[in-house]
């Protein structure tokens, strides 16, 4: 090949590469003029319609929209959530429940069980563990002894729940009577054939 | 048409690009931080979340949209929660200083949502991340990398590269009509957020909520179930706790107010900031994120602007000023990393050719082709350092670079450190596709006398 032909293939390489170029910067200012803004403000209103429908959704208290309720109440739409905490109102002589629990191992002695003892956070020992118990929910229970056992290679044979309420006072606090919630025996795991 | 028009004009009316991208900055150092050193976010918790019984593994809608593709309708594994952790925290750092930066903003938000979502899943709510959650998706769709950021030095060094010249642009003035829509749907949602929490307080408790016993009930019951001996001091003053209740019932239900009058900001945010605080130490319910965010009401650059004008003291009266060849690509290069960390404006950059005829006679110590073979840093004392030495000290006059002066003062940093400047300097040729015949060390007569110099 001579060398002016060669430098004639390079130049329409060239211009094809410089056509290319400008159709995608034609593309890119075309998207950024005039389809950017609306989409940015569709992107918008959704984002407000959402927490607005989480905030301050009409069927939260309505069974007429029950439909709704189960669709856009959270955290379906997490991240888009209410803020309903610490909104219940408290009076003198209201009890704070503080809940313990103790287990009784298969020697009889007695054990208090707390999160770290389950592997849980505070949270999760609450909600799962202490809720479950305080309700008798057996498979719940079951489950959590069972992790109890795992960790601490021995076997629970009863869980007692206590209550130790304190009593809100314009003075401070006090402490209220200690009540048993709950107490269970344990059944023996069935053993494996 | 005019609703239209109105609405283009609030939503995108040019906006500082600084702003923006000092809140991807605060908003990715703030999440990276928790994702690092609170127990809450970090491995610890992903392993104690792994563990926990099948049967209680309820996924969020979000969490089945990211992981059910792959086909993962169980509880994620630990290994794979620890990939994710990982990508997330080199993708939060490759935000942070602004590499590929919406592809990695993108990642590190999804990658927070789905730890996020897959603790979420077990049941354990929390109202902390969520916002942020939001603040950095909408952050990674957003043009948040365009200043302050490697990518925008990147541009630059390219575009000085091609000119052949350093140009100067202010980074901080640049505006974009796409800068301002993120920060104003954050601060909307806060004001939403806050108003919502007022309301649900006053429909469910009504004016009762400020009794006092009220904020009494759940400073002890967060006392006791967190261990807070702070919290449960606070509770043998009912009055305190009736006023508290009343500043955050005012301060919720009024904050979106700041949207309205930005001015008003130097009054909410101390005083959330403070609330916040107050619960954290008290109650142990810390919403860092929230804290975090407040960075979207402040403006930036006029208080950068202000501090810069009261600090001005800190800049010295005679600036030091760097000579450097202005003909060669790799000092072009180097010279436009230094213009963009200046952001107290200390230094003065020259360029060797033109600076020299006016210089020469206060400088007879110095000679040009001893400029052109190493950069010469000329002090407001009137000394002189050179090379390594000049690049030391002009780290200490870039704030932002001080995390790496450390490092040129380790033990035979002195040795070492103008060797491998030298070594480096003396390679230009090829560190560089430099226009041979334009750049002083390439050009033959300087080549030759540099290399004699170096026997």
């Amino acid at each position: 090949m001579t060398r002016g032909a060669e430098t004639e293939d390079l130049t329409v390489l060239y211009k094809r590469h410089v056509k290319a170029l400008c159709a995608m910067v034609t593309m890119k200012r075309f998207f950024v003029k005039k389809l950017a803004l609306p989409l940015i403000s569709l992107m918008v209103v959704t984002v407000f319609m959402l927490q607005a429908c989480v905030s301050f959704c009409p069927w939260r208290s309505s069974s007429f929209f029950s439909f709704f309720r189960s669709l856009l109440s959270p955290p379906t739409l997490w991240p888009f959530i209410d803020y309903p905490m610490y909104s219940g109102a408290h009076y003198e002589g209201d009890a704070v429940p503080r809940l313990f629990v103790f287990g009784t191992l298969e020697d009889s002695t007695e054990v208090p069980i707390v999160a770290a003892d389950l592997g849980l956070s505070d949270w999760h020992f609450r909600r799962h563990f202490i809720n479950g118990l305080a309700s008798g929910n057996d498979e719940r229970i079951k489950e959590f002894v069972g992790l109890y056992g795992n960790r601490h290679t021995k076997r629970l044979v009863g869980l007692r729940l206590e209550n130790h309420p304190v009593i809100l006072s314009r003075a401070g606090l006090r402490s209220g009577p200690p009540e048993v919630q709950k107490n269970l025996r344990l059944q023996p795991p069935e053993k494996e054939n | 048409m005019r609703r239209m028009t109105a609405w283009k004009t609030y939503w995108f009316r040019p906006a500082l690009l600084a702003h923006l991208a000092i809140c991807r900055i605060v908003c990715v150092a703030a999440q990276l931080l928790l994702l690092i050193q609170r127990d809450v976010y970090n491995h610890n918790r992903l392993l104690e979340l792994s563990k926990l019984p099948e049967s209680l593994y309820h996924p969020l809608p979000v969490l089945r949209v990211l992981v059910e593709p792959f086909g993962w309708h169980s509880p994620l594994s630990f290994e794979i929660l620890l990939a994710v952790y990982g990508i997330t925290l080199a993708a939060g750092v490759l935000a942070l200083v602004g590499f590929k930066t919406n592809l990695s903003l993108l990642l590190f938000a999804l990658g927070n949502i789905l730890m996020q979502a897959f603790s979420y899943s077990f049941g354990d709510f929390h109202h902390a991340e969520a916002l942020m959650i939001i603040t950095l998706s909408l952050l990674a769709l957003s043009p948040a990398g365009r200043v302050l950021s490697l990518d925008d030095l990147r541009r630059r060094v390219r575009r000085n590269h091609k000119l052949q010249r350093l140009e100067i642009v202010n980074k901080i003035a640049k505006k974009s009509v796409f800068a301002g829509w993120p920060l104003l749907v954050v601060r909307y949602l806060f004001g939403l957020i806050y108003l919502d929490a007022a309301v649900q307080k006053l429909i469910k408790a009504g004016l009762d909520w400020m009794n006092g016993y009220t904020v009494q009930f759940y400073l002890v019951t967060n006392g006791i179930r967190r261990g807070s001996d702070l919290a449960l001091w606070l509770t043998q003053y009912h009055t305190l706790a009736s006023l508290l209740s009343w500043v955050t019932i005012l301060f919720e239900g009024t904050f979106f107010l700041v949207i309205f009058f930005p001015r008003l900001a130097w009054v909410y945010i101390p005083l959330g900031v403070a609330l916040h605080a107050g619960m954290c130490l008290t109650e142990l319910a810390c919403f860092y994120q929230f804290v975090a965010l407040y960075t979207v009401f402040i403006p930036w650059v006029p208080l950068f602007q202000d501090l810069s004008e009261r600090l001005g003291f800190l800049r010295p009266a005679t600036k030091p000023e760097i000579l450097f060849d202005g003909s060669c690509p790799l000092c072009i290069r180097s010279m436009t990393v230094v213009r963009y960390f200046d952001w107290f404006d200390r230094l003065r950059l020259a360029d060797l050719e033109t600076r020299w005829p006016s210089l020469a006679a206060n400088y007879p110590e110095i000679a040009v082709e001893d400029c052109r073979r190493e950069m010469h840093l000329l002090l407001s004392d009137g000394s002189v350092r050179t090379g390594f030495f000049a690049f030391r000290k002009i780290l200490w006059n870039l704030p932002l670079l001080w995390p790496l002066s450390p490092m040129l003062y380790l033990p035979g940093a002195s040795t070492l450190g103008p060797m491998l400047y030298r070594w480096i300097a003396g390679r230009r040729l090829r560190l560089q596709s430099c226009r041979v015949g334009t750049c002083s060390s390439h050009s033959a007569n300087t080549t030759a006398r540099a290399n004699a110099s170096f026997r």
